[in-house]
């Protein structure tokens, strides 16, 4: 009898051993997190405000060990000079460690593709509106004198000569122009004199201009950056929400008319890197 | 050995199986979520060299010294300011000064002024981006200023092409571009802007639509060129000389096309200039390249010299102070009394002195007048006018010249009228239609009445008194015909009856002194020169004040010549109606003392 419990005991020992350690191990293996593809949405056009919360959520997708790729959803019409540098540039710190999907679901325009040419594919929508490369800019007035405003220098009050804007818009046209090189250099289909015309495409004719990589939607960007990150079973997760940030509330960058439409202008006079309708010219 | 065998003990089995169970659901996991190492090799991301981009800028030339020696030309540059003209005249320094450097003036239109008369004065005619079409009447009138050697010079840009202005346009209607304004100002040069903009994205200078122009065709205005910059600019799409024109990277903005696109261009005769661009002449602009030469020769073909003038400018024939010319033996009657009176005044209201001396003063501009036939003292200056005189051999006072020479033939009998004029109105009333149209004095309304009357009608009026007939007579014949009845019974010399003494004018023929002035006109860079002819001391006067008083309506102009027709009538309107001395002597009253008015 006592050896037949030896045996059993040399057998159950064992066992036990070997179903803790399996026990453990499962338990240990939720350690290893489910693969997180992060969502950024742009929706509005790039300004102060709207690059906040994009920085944010970037930061939070670089810090977070589960987000293991991006897809920026963009609808952008493009926006201010200093913003739109700030977010690519962030963006290009994430695509260090994790790769960058843009999918255009509506327009990605002037500084909108600024950004899309920051990522590491650009997926479009057949009608997407693509591409207006360029820089608009507001002169600034002639300097002049008033009787009662006292400045301490010709330019204080007027910021830089009109010539001197010009001149920079041309400087940011180059940055522009230099990071688009950058970002679609194996695929860019135009001369340079072609991309510098300034023009707005439709998804398809982008597709052939290399302007963007394929054709398709939000899941196939998402199975484009898992792919990307070489993951799969992944979970999509809005990153807005995921850092902590409240709802994304678009504030006041148009200007608007007198009855109260939001207009396709900024309210403020600059430099921008935007799409402006015709309609509204 | 013993750990060898130890290592054959069951347990170390069981350890091992262990560890491996312990691990499966890992790598499990970690193979259902990733299919290779967790997290992406860290790769670098190439970002623009931002530091290295930097502002080019042009290099500014310093403004080069004139192409052109500077003799004052006096010539007289006007701009246009009443079109809706989206420019103002202190933009352009840097064309002014050079103007002004070069002894021209500068004038501007007056909105509410005619403007044919202010181009009477001016050498040269300046319109920019016109907003506010010009009416026909004004059209004609830039074109008749270039056909007689006016410079007009039309700028047409971009960027200023729409007037924002909408309470001018609530006043004054409707507004159109520049483009529409400046092509309907230039279609009779056979000139033509396009709509479109020219740029350049391959070489320009510091925005695509700053382009740079080294196709450069020989010309006045490309004098001394290399290189010029227009800074956003239309393109011209017909014009009879291109002088500035685009290499093949330059294209429109209508079609994104190019290939000789043309920037500058001039009509046939190099008199119209017309340029796609102003702000090539807005500093620092203006120092770019070769744009100060070009401004420079703007300059010269605006106001290089004066243009020579022609009768159809008059009053604004004399440039200079005026002598008039007075035979020193001859005494001044009240008629050539009243000639001078008529041109001093006038001339003062131009702003030039006029001086009275028998001989021509050099440096000054000449006036002369007298009566057909010339006298000697006249004839060397009508030499350059080709006028044959004849029928005045029996005034005895006339010989043959080189300036002015006698027909041989001999002298011209009065011709029958065609139809003989009624001297009753029985006979008027009987006449038929042909008849009634001989009668060239008799206008259409004259002749409805009389067609449209009936047999009673016509009755009634004949048993009418003599006096009464008469009345009649007069208003169907009219005034003139009754000068005629009341004048054609006196064989005087006076009379509009052909009386033999004619003068052959070129161009117009031979021409019935009577009735008849003529005003003559010689232009040169010394001294311009107006002499009036005409058959009668009254006449003279006449044509006088109608001369002098800026009132050509009864000529005929041709060349520097016109023929006028003079009567009463002309003159009443300058020195027997009192009406407009009245008037204005009324009217400085009421400036002196307002209340003393009503």
């Amino acid at each position: 009898m006592r050896e037949f419990l030896n045996k059993v005991w040399d057998i159950k020992v064992p066992l036990l051993i070997l179903c803790v350690a399996l026990l453990v191990g499962i338990g240990i293996s939720f350690l290893i997190p489910q693969p997180v593809v992060g969502v950024i949405t742009l929706n509005d056009a790039i300004y102060d405000y709207s690059a906040q919360y994009l920085i944010e959520q970037i930061v939070y997708a670089e810090q977070s060990p589960e987000v293991m790729a991006v897809v920026l959803v963009m609808n952008s019409p493009g926006g201010t000079v200093v913003d739109t540098e700030a977010v690519y540039l962030e963006l290009a710190r994430l695509r260090r460690s994790k790769p960058v999907v843009t999918v255009i679901s509506g327009m990605a325009a002037s500084g909108g593709y600024y950004l899309a040419s920051g990522t590491d594919y650009i997926i479009a929508k057949p009608s997407s509106q693509v591409g207006n490369i360029g820089v608009i800019g507001y002169l600034p007035p002639s300097p002049q004198v008033f009787e009662e405003i006292y400045s301490t220098g010709p330019y204080k009050l007027w910021g830089s000569p009109q010539d001197t804007v010009v001149r920079e818009i041309e400087m940011i046209k180059q940055g522009f122009f230099e990071a688009i090189k950058l970002g679609r250099s194996d695929t860019l289909q135009m001369t340079d004199s072609e991309v510098l015309r300034g023009q707005i495409y439709m998804g398809s004719e982008a597709l052939r201009k290399g302007l963007v990589d394929e054709l398709g939607g939000e899941t196939l960007a998402y199975q484009i950056a898992a792919n990307m990150a070489r993951i799969s079973n992944y979970r999509i997760k809005d990153l807005n929400e995921a850092a902590g940030l409240p709802v994304y509330d678009p504030y006041a960058f148009f200007s608007q008319s007198s009855d109260g439409r939001s207009t396709a202008y900024p309210k403020d006079a600059g430099i921008y890197l935007l799409y402006i309708p015709p309609s509204e010219r | 050995m013993n750990k060898i065998k130890e290592l054959r003990k069951p347990h170390f089995y069981v350890a091992a199986l262990a560890i491996l169970l312990l691990l499966l659901p890992s790598g499990l996991r970690y193979l259902f979520f990733y299919r290779g190492v967790i997290g992406r090799e860290k790769t670098d991301i190439l970002l623009p060299a931002y530091s290295e981009l930097e502002t080019e800028r042009p290099e500014i030339s310093p403004l080069p010294k004139s192409n052109h020696p500077v003799t004052p030309s006096h010539a007289e540059v006007l701009f246009d300011i009443s079109h809706g003209n989206l420019y103002e005249i202190s933009e352009l320094d840097s064309l002014t000064s050079r103007i002004n450097h070069r002894g021209g003036h500068l004038n501007v239109t007056d909105y509410y002024g005619d403007l044919e008369t202010e181009l009477q004065k001016a050498d040269a005619f300046v319109v920019i981006a016109p907003t506010m079409s010009f009416s026909e009447w004004e059209r004609r009138a830039i074109t008749r200023f270039v056909a007689r050697g006016g410079r007009l010079l039309v700028i047409a840009d971009p960027t200023r092409s729409m007037s924002d202005d909408f309470l001018m346009l609530e006043d004054f209607g409707s507004s159109l571009g520049n483009i529409e304004v400046s092509n309907l100002l230039l279609e009779p040069f056979g000139i033509a802007f396009s709509k479109g903009y020219m740029y350049n994205l391959v070489k320009n200078e510091g925005n695509f639509r700053n382009v740079y122009f080294t196709i450069l065709h020989e010309d006045q205005i490309s004098e001394g060129l290399s290189q010029v910059v227009f800074y956003g600019l239309h393109e011209i799409k017909t014009a009879p000389k291109p002088l500035i024109v685009g290499d093949g990277n330059t294209l429109s903005s209508s079609t994104d096309l190019g290939s000789g696109l043309i920037a500058a261009a001039t009509d046939a005769e190099g008199r119209v200039l017309a340029l796609t661009d102003l702000n090539f002449m807005i500093p620092p602009y203006h120092q770019v390249a070769d744009n100060a030469i070009l401004i420079d020769n703007i300059a010269e073909f605006l106001s290089g010299a004066a243009r020579e003038r022609s009768l159809a400018d008059f009053p604004h024939i004399f440039t200079r102070p005026v002598t008039l010319l007075v035979d020193s033996e001859r005494a001044l009657n009240t008629e050539m009394l009243a000639t001078i009176t008529a041109a001093q005044h006038s001339l003062e209201a131009l702003g030039l002195d006029l001086t009275i001396a028998s001989l021509p003063t050099p440096g000054q501009d000449l006036a002369a007048f007298g009566v057909f036939p010339p006298d000697e003292a006249l004839l060397p200056l009508l030499k350059p006018f080709g006028l044959v005189f004849s029928g005045f051999e029996d005034r005895g006072e006339f010989e043959e010249t080189e300036a002015a020479q006698i027909d041989d033939e001999p002298r011209a009998e009065p011709e029958e009228p065609a139809v003989q004029l009624p001297e009753t109105l029985e006979e008027l009333l009987a006449m038929n239609r042909a008849e009634l149209e001989a009668l060239q004095f008799i206008g259409p309304d004259g002749i409805d009445i009389i067609l449209s009357m009936d047999e009673a009608e016509k009755q009634d009026l004949l048993s009418l008194s003599e006096d009464e007939q008469a009345i009649v007579m007069e208003m169907l014949l009219g005034e003139y015909q009754t000068y005629l009845a009341e004048e054609g019974n006196n064989a005087s010399d006076k009379t509009h009856e052909n009386n033999g003494e004619t003068v052959t004018v070129p161009g117009f023929g031979k021409i019935n002194t009577n009735g008849v002035g003529l005003i003559l006109y010689h232009d040169n860079k010394e001294q311009n020169r107006v002499i009036l002819l005409a058959d009668t001391q009254e006449n003279l006067k006449i044509l006088s004040s109608a001369f002098y008083g800026g009132d050509l309506n009864n000529c005929a102009m041709q060349g520097q010549i016109a023929v006028c027709v003079l009567d009463e009538s002309a003159s009443e309107f300058y020195w027997e109606d009192g009406f407009w001395e009245d008037d204005f002597e009324e009217y400085n009253e009421l400036e002196e003392n307002p209340e003393a008015v009503g």
